[in-house]
């Protein structure tokens, strides 16, 4: 028997029963879009889980702190020693600790309050960071007051006096304008006086006992490359060793205007934190593992993404779940649909048995009918599923958008591959699910077959 | 040379603890082309020896060799290709696919050989023509008086031009006029083909057609007679 003739006979024998075949279609058409829409929901998660990465730091570098520099008194100390040691550390590479500061800056008529990242001029380059314009520090900047700027950091730059705000209308970056000065030409200071640039107030104008602080004379050297990075968009980068001066230059001034705050500043603890970049992303947790093992406090973005991932797998598995049991019951529909056809149609086999059809032909036959069944049941059901997903992103019901957290994601994607999968998964259902009865009705004896009346 | 050959053929059935013999060590020889009957009472065994024949159930003991090959020995799947190839069915109870139309009916064993559409449709016209149901082609069995149906069975029996045409009480279902029709056409067509035609009948009148009657009793051959066809012409 030909297949061409299988499937023509197959498809009449389904509508001759044109009820019978609906209703266990409507049911893999209920399985397939549950499936279907469960997984649809999975994959948003997983894509909206995919945006909030990209806005993250870069994954291969950890954050580690001393914990005892703050606490009780400890061995472990932050310094070039145990730089270089961490270093040493395979996959590590390359680490460097890290200071940070605030800031006033100003150029002209405009000032900005700036976060300064005090880091390894050297390392900068090993750090992954990704110049757009100019160039980023190195070795010789070390006995440099020069600096590398994030992509947000000149359009802090306002008139001075005027209304501050540092997150400078991020929302509409076309919008916005352009910065007021071009931070590698204009002539920057800095200062630590906050009052730095501002005009004095009507009630301070008097007070002349102060004397102005004296601004640093800055260069800016390189500015980075927009990437979505909140560590580094809105920082501005020097060589470690020249913030320490400064800092200490504070320090004094902060002891004159206000008083000694703390005995213990002069004692070198160290610092606070170092970052340590890994060579790829396998080696992270080797490496944090090892450094939590020397005492240290390490943080990563990863351990985030590994504990958002694991959320996501569970709910996807357990909505992969609610719709693998409906889909179950479809198939079990699609069994019994098939024996009873069996059952009415035993007479019929026997003749076709009798009048020389072979053992396969009865089997292709009930077998192609089960995996018709469960093929219309997928087509219908992937368009249900289409609907119906487009109707949860344009609805965008609210238990269901906490789940996807992030607004303007769509709350269910059907990619192509998953329609693709799910016909074939409908289909193999059908075959799986009629292969029990096709092997009942290619056993039926014919003689009794044909006895039957 | 004979195109069946039957030898000591042996058929037991166990009902309940005991075991009753339907076949009793049964020897026959059948020729090409000739007409055959088996003739006996109901519960003589005649339908046991004809379903063994067509291979639809298995012998306790001894040996069917039609075409040189032996029956008893062969898988499903062997004897369904050799019922596609050799031999043709017609049913007291016509067993047509009520779903299918005459046509369809016919065509469906020369679908199972895999001959190519146009030519089995054109091969299921001639036949239903030569029936005489040339204007009833596209009626299902629903549609179709008993005489017909069975005349639509008998194209389907004849469309592959098998070698052998078993018979099972082909008119058991059908007034005497429409008998006598069916038995007229079933020989005719089957002696123009030179075909061998076995029919298993209780019914005198239509052992008449044979050539040979193999009268079966209890399981055995009782007798097997030569009918002188110029003789039944005369009466």
């Amino acid at each position: 028997m030909s297949s061409i003739d299988v499937i023509l006979i197959s498809i009449r024998n389904l509508f001759k029963h044109k009820l019978r075949t609906f209703l266990t279609v409507l049911g893999v058409v209920v399985g397939t879009s549950s499936i279907v829409i469960m997984i649809s929901l999975g994959i948003a998660m997983n894509e909206s889980f995919a945006k909030q990465l990209d806005e993250m730091g870069d994954l291969t570098v950890l954050q580690v702190y001393n914990p005892s520099f703050w606490g009780e008194k400890n061995d472990l100390v932050i310094n070039n020693a145990s730089i270089n040691d961490i270093k040493k550390i395979k996959g590590v590479k390359s680490a460097t600790a890290v200071i940070e500061d605030y800031f006033k800056f100003k150029s002209g008529r405009y000032t900005a309050q700036i976060n300064v990242k005090g880091i390894d001029a050297e390392s900068m380059e090993d750090f992954g960071y990704v110049i757009a314009d100019g160039r980023l520090l190195d070795k010789n900047d070390e006995n440099e007051l020069n600096f590398v700027f994030g992509c947000e950091i000149p359009y802090n730059f306002e008139k001075s006096g005027a209304r501050y705000y540092l997150y400078n209308s991020i929302n509409n970056t076309e919008e916005r304008e352009a910065p007021k000065i071009d931070v590698l030409k204009d002539k920057i200071q800095m200062s630590y006086d906050m009052n730095f640039g501002e005009k004095k107030l009507s009630s301070e104008s008097n007070d002349n006992t102060k004397k102005p602080v004296k601004p640093y004379n800055i260069k800016v050297v390189g500015l980075l490359q927009d990437t979505n990075d909140y560590n580094t968009k809105y920082y501005a980068f020097m060589p470690i060793n020249q913030l320490e001066k400064i800092k200490k230059d504070k320090a004094r001034f902060e002891k004159a205007e206000y008083g000694s705050r703390d005995k213990n500043t002069s004692k070198d603890k160290g610092y606070e934190s170092l970052l340590v970049k890994c060579v790829d992303i396998d080696s992270v947790s080797s490496i944090s593992e090892e450094l939590r093992t020397m005492g240290y406090e390490v943080y990563s973005e990863m351990d985030y993404v590994n504990s958002m991932k694991e959320i996501a797998g569970s709910l996807q598995a357990l909505l992969g779940a609610i719709g693998s049991v409906s889909l179950f019951i479809s198939a079990i529909g699609i069994t019994n649909t098939m024996i009873m056809a069996i059952y009415e149609r035993t007479r019929e086999i026997g003749i076709m048995k009798v009048i020389g059809a072979t053992l396969s032909d009865i089997k292709r036959l009930f077998l192609l009918e089960a995996v018709i069944i469960g093929f219309m049941g997928g087509i219908i059901g992937i368009v249900l599923s289409y609907g119906v997903s487009m109707i949860l992103n344009n609805v965008q019901l609210s238990f269901l958008s906490m789940m996807s957290s992030g607004e303007g994601n769509d709350i269910s994607v059907i990619p192509i591959w998953l329609s693709v999968c799910s016909l074939i998964f409908s289909s193999m259902v059908g075959l799986i699910s009629g292969y029990f009865p096709a092997r009942r009705a290619m056993k039926l004896s014919s003689l009794s077959a044909i006895k039957t009346e | 040379m004979s195109i069946i050959q039957i030898k000591s053929l042996t058929k037991i059935y166990p009902v309940g603890n005991e075991k009753v013999t339907a076949l009793d060590n049964i020897s026959l020889e059948m020729e090409k082309g000739k007409i055959y009957c088996l003739l006996g009472t109901s519960g003589s065994g005649k339908s046991t020896l004809l379903n063994m024949m067509a291979g639809l159930e298995k012998p306790t003991k001894g040996q069917i060799i039609i075409k040189n090959s032996h029956i008893e020995k062969m898988n499903e799947n062997q004897l369904a290709r050799f019922r596609q190839k050799n031999i043709g069915f017609v049913f007291q109870s016509y067993n047509l696919l009520p779903a299918f139309t005459a046509l369809e009916n016919v065509t469906l064993p020369l679908i199972f050989k895999k001959i190519p559409k146009r030519i089995r449709e054109k091969r299921a016209k001639e036949m239903l023509c030569a029936v005489g149901l040339k204007d009833r082609i596209k009626h299902t069995p629903a549609q179709m008086s008993g005489g017909q149906q069975q005349r639509v069975s008998i194209a389907r029996a004849f469309v592959n031009n098998p070698d052998i045409i078993f018979a099972d009480e082909p008119t058991g279902n059908l007034d005497t006029k429409t008998t006598l029709e069916m038995m007229d056409l079933i020989t005719k067509i089957s002696k123009e083909n030179n075909q061998t035609l076995i029919i298993v009948t209780h019914d005198l009148e239509i052992s008449e057609y044979a050539d040979v009657i193999i009268h079966i009793r209890d399981g055995k051959v009782d007798s097997i007679e030569q009918v002188n066809k110029k003789m039944i012409e005369k009466i």
